[in-house]
């Protein structure tokens, strides 16, 4: 589908409602429901190819958790939660009675992810301390449901499809359960400085699949079924936690390793976008994501605020059985989601009782993006040729943001707050790029054929923003 | 307590804009890129080999012909055909030569001392067309840079039981007023057609 505009929107909405409560001394119980909805539409005017393409992801959960401490050494966490998920796979409407456009409707996804979960911690001694929980889950698909079959032993492809299996409204499609363990323990050498070393394992069952490198709502929400399985993630970390008390600053360096599971990338060649059948435009294999993390954060006097540095490294490798199932031959090439180097900096000063002035500053590398390789002529037109994915990488993203917040005089037994802020958002005012694309002019098509790369910025300029809050009391 | 929360915001908002980025691309191996259709109509074929370019600005796609290949197609009997070479990677079918139906055809090529050969490929039947119709719809959407367009629709009947994929070619002629009288830099001269001339694309 093209345009010669697109509209892109996003929409969340969400409620909740919580209520806690003391059973006794040492018991308390916490009870929440949770809803929201996420709506993210594609939108284009043009009159004959005007559409409208929304998909989403409904999400409601109820949990309890109850809460036993019965000294300030020990607590003890027992839960149980339900959540219900929707998926909108992609709607597609003609806008306008001159669109030519199909209207395309792809069945709902609905799901239901029930768990049970204890986590205790207690404080051995006044220099060990240990964490341990463990969260059984159990993930099931409801109808109306259709799951499609393939040839035995063979990928899912257009060409090896065979048959649909259909799940009644009401009835259970496929299941999963596992178990998600946590166990992390802390060790203080001094009163000052602790070692932590961390294990984890965590469960998805609802992945976003992209074959962009910019965030689209055009991007594919999925619920976990037989072809398309949960991603699990395994973490190991150590960390080193300081604190400087003369300077107030806390000072924190971990180091991680994340295995990764069925990670999903897409094929390649098949489109993912309002595809029936999503599990022949994806695949699924292996990663891991290493790392250290470091922080410096100061929380009192005149001077607060934090700094942040992050070094990583995401890794897939898709090596299937058929040349077609494997990307980059079967080596690990870099996520689609990679940043490798993270910068975050905020700072607040307070020049007087009543103004402060803030810096935020965010610096991280670019997504890793594919160039065409080459272009090839065909026909009478020039067309880009792809070989491998993500060797290249976007510019990366710089931004600077000043603020200053003047808060209105406090008068003991006023009703009335007020202050005043004045910020500048992006205050380099460059135009960092949300996506980069490419265009191969065909002046003489084999003789002079210019390649013409341009790059997207949403917000590429200095924003002021001056707001006035006041609240009656 | 209960706290009743107000705000004035001023902001000013900008858009989106485009930039020219240059991502220093560099080209690297050349690959070779065979293009050929092979039909039952008469021919003769015209089948071309050329060579990929660096995707940037400074290469172009006929930096380099390929020259000293060969091109030959061989069917399911054994009957091999070698297709005529111009010398600068254009091939040409010999006289007499033409695809047929449910035949089976092999191509193979050498370049450079390698040789390549495709997959046996059978010359899959297609029912004929009933009948071609056009209609004219006119856009009357503001800010559209043309004002109508003809679309144009064919009737075939496709064997219900197989799975088959059409590719169409057509030529389309077009009545101009004004012709190109020659071109400049960015700017076009026009002068107006002395004699009924068609613009013809395919």
């Amino acid at each position: 589908m093209s345009g010669s505009s697109s509209t892109f929107a996003w929409r969340t909405n969400a409620a909740t409602l919580s209520w806690s409560h003391y059973l006794s001394a040492c018991w308390q119980v916490q009870s929440s429901a949770v809803w929201s909805r996420y709506v993210a539409e594609v939108s284009v005017p043009d009159s004959a190819k005007a559409y409208l393409l929304t998909s989403g992801v409904d999400y409601a959960q109820i949990k309890t958790n109850f809460t036993y401490a019965p000294n300030d050494r020990w607590q003890t966490d027992l839960g149980l939660s339900a959540i219900r998920y929707e998926v909108t796979a992609g709607r597609l409407e003609a806008v306008g009675s001159y669109s030519q456009v199909n209207s395309v409707r792809l069945p709902n996804e609905q799901a239901l992810e029930l768990a049970v979960y204890a986590n205790t911690d207690l404080a051995l001694s006044e220099r060990w301390s240990i964490q341990a929980g463990l969260r059984g889950s159990w993930f099931g698909r409801l109808g109306p449901d259709a799951t499609y079959r393939y040839l035995l032993g063979r990928a899912p492809t257009a060409e090896t499809l065979t048959d649909s299996v259909l799940t009644q409204a009401g009835k259970l499609g496929s299941t999963f359960g596992n178990l998600e363990p946590r166990f992390s323990v802390r060790w203080s050498l001094r009163k000052d400085v602790s070692l932590k070393l961390g294990v984890s394992r965590m469960v998805q069952y609802l992945q976003l699949l992209s074959n962009t490198a910019a965030a689209l709502p055009a991007d594919r929400w999925k619920l976990a079924d037989e072809h398309v399985q949960p991603q699990v993630a395994d973490q190991l970390s150590v960390g080193y936690f300081q604190l400087l008390p003369k300077s107030s600053v806390e000072l924190s360096a971990e180091v991680f390793y994340k295995k990764l599971t069925r990670i999903t990338d897409f094929r390649g060649n098949v489109p993912l976008l309002l595809n029936r059948y999503p599990e022949t435009a994806v695949l699924q294999g292996e990663g891991f994501a290493q790392g250290v993390e470091m922080m410096l954060r100061r929380n009192s006097g005149l001077l607060t605020g934090w700094l942040s540095y992050t070094y990583s490294q995401t890794r897939f490798r898709l090596d299937g059985s058929t040349s077609d199932e494997r990307i980059n031959n079967g080596a690990y090439y870099p996520a689609g989601y990679d940043r490798p180097h993270v910068l975050n900096a905020v700072l607040n000063y307070k020049l007087s009782t009543r103004v402060s002035v803030s810096m935020n500053g965010v610096y991280t590398s670019g997504r890793p993006i594919t160039y065409p390789t080459a272009k090839i002529y065909l026909g009478t037109r020039t067309v880009p040729f792809y070989t491998d994915r993500n060797r290249g990488r976007l510019p990366a993203y710089i931004r600077g943001d000043l603020g200053l917040v003047v808060n209105g005089r406090r008068v003991p037994g006023r009703k009335f707050e007020s202050d005043f802020s004045l910020s500048i958002y992006n205050v380099l005012g460059r135009r960092n790029a949300y996506s980069v694309y490419a265009n191969t002019l065909p002046v003489y098509a084999q003789y002079y054929n210019p390649v013409k790369v341009y790059k997207l910025s949403v917000l590429g300029a200095m924003i002021p923003s001056v707001s006035y809050n006041f609240k009656f009391k | 307590m209960r706290n009743t929360c107000l705000g004035i915001s001023l902001m000013l908002l900008l858009g989106t804009c485009v930039d020219p980025y240059d991502p220093k691309l560099v080209g690297g191996e050349k690959y070779l890129v065979f293009e050929g259709t092979l039909t039952d109509t008469p021919g003769p074929y015209r089948f071309a080999l050329t060579l990929s370019a660096g995707y940037n600005s400074t290469e172009s796609v006929y930096d380099e012909r390929v020259q000293d290949a060969k091109i030959w197609v061989t069917d399911s009997e054994g009957t091999r055909t070698d297709f005529v070479d111009d010398g600068k990677g254009n091939f040409e079918s010999p006289a007499g030569f033409r695809g047929r139906i449910e035949g089976e055809y092999t191509l193979g090529i050498t370049y450079k001392g390698q040789s390549y050969y495709s997959e046996p490929e059978r010359l899959m039947p297609v029912p004929s067309i009933d009948t071609v119709y056009t209609s004219f719809r006119r856009v009357t959407q503001q800010g559209n840079s043309v004002n109508g367009q003809f679309q144009v629709f064919l009737d075939v009947n496709d064997p219900a039981n197989t799975e088959n994929y059409y590719q169409w070619d057509w030529i389309h002629f077009d009545k101009p007023e004004y012709c190109v009288l020659y071109r400049q830099e960015a700017a076009t001269y026009w002068k107006r057609c002395c004699t009924d001339c068609w613009n013809i694309k395919t």
